[in-house]
């Protein structure tokens, strides 16, 4: 059985090299890694922007109107580290 | 300012594990009008009843739930920004939070740190870039986004190798 912690970095890893680690490397600034436990599996998600992602001028704002353009998502689960993507949306160099 | 010391224990009545089916179950009550939120999210509420509106609360007395129960009843994003002496609510848009004013100052001088934030429409909440930029412009290096459909919880990174 794996923890958490454990598949969550699994996971969170697995992305990354979907989207391709070079590529990811490159808009590090831009991008992020999620992640969450659930019931018997962790949920993992990298998103990655290649266009810089513009500081606000006025305020600073959260939102869930947009969407990182380029997006690796996967379970892991706890019982044996299994790995199952999801829906991604891949660079094209992947 | 009035600092409201939550009375969290006898008013939830709900047992809550992250993104539950008893938890979406409600969720989906609540969002359906056929159950109203519990006193203390009533209360919640009734200090921040429109967009921008925020309010103060004694430390640590906020929930990430609570930001799911207010989102699934508004539809608005609420977020929790919490400082060294007090957790504040802030109430949101449709879509988003925005921070002006004493809470963007307060922000930028690293007094408050965001703990959270809600997604209302999305059953497994993802940050956007937008969200992922505002931890890179305070410097901050976590938070976390609530479903205000399941309650499931994601935590969130400004570095992708981070985890």
């Amino acid at each position: 059985m794996l923890t958490y912690e454990e598949a969550r970095k699994i996971g969170v890893n697995a992305c990354i090299d979907r989207l391709g680690r070079d590529f990811v490397t490159r808009h590090r600034d831009n991008a992020c890694s999620a992640f969450g436990d659930r019931a018997d599996h962790a949920s993992c998600f990298v998103g990655v922007s290649d266009q810089p992602i513009q500081p606000m001028t006025d305020g600073l704002r959260l939102t869930s109107d947009d969407q990182f353009p380029f997006v690796a998502r996967c379970n892991v689960a706890y019982s044996d580290g299994t790995i199952t993507f999801l829906e991604c949306v891949l660079p094209q160099e992947a | 300012m009035v600092y409201v010391k939550a009375s969290c224990e006898q008013n939830r009545s709900d047992n809550y594990f992250p993104g539950s089916k008893s938890t979406q179950i409600s969720l989906e009550t609540i969002r359906s009008g056929d159950a109203g939120l519990n006193a203390h999210r009533q209360m919640m509420l009734g200090r921040t009843p429109e967009t921008g509106d925020w309010a103060r609360f004694a430390l640590n007395s906020l929930e990430l739930i609570d930001l799911a129960y207010l989102s699934a009843k508004t539809g608005h994003e609420f977020a929790i920004l919490r400082g060294k002496k007090e957790d504040i609510l802030f109430h949101g848009a449709v879509g988003s939070c925005n921070f002006v004013g004493v809470l963007e100052d307060m922000l930028r001088a690293h007094r408050l740190e965001l703990i959270g934030h809600s997604h209302p429409g999305e059953p497994d909440p993802e940050p956007s870039p937008a969200d992922r930029q505002f931890l890179k412009d305070l410097g901050q290096a976590r938070s976390t986004v609530i479903s205000g459909m399941t309650g499931r919880i994601k935590e969130f990174t400004n570095d992708p190798f981070e985890m």
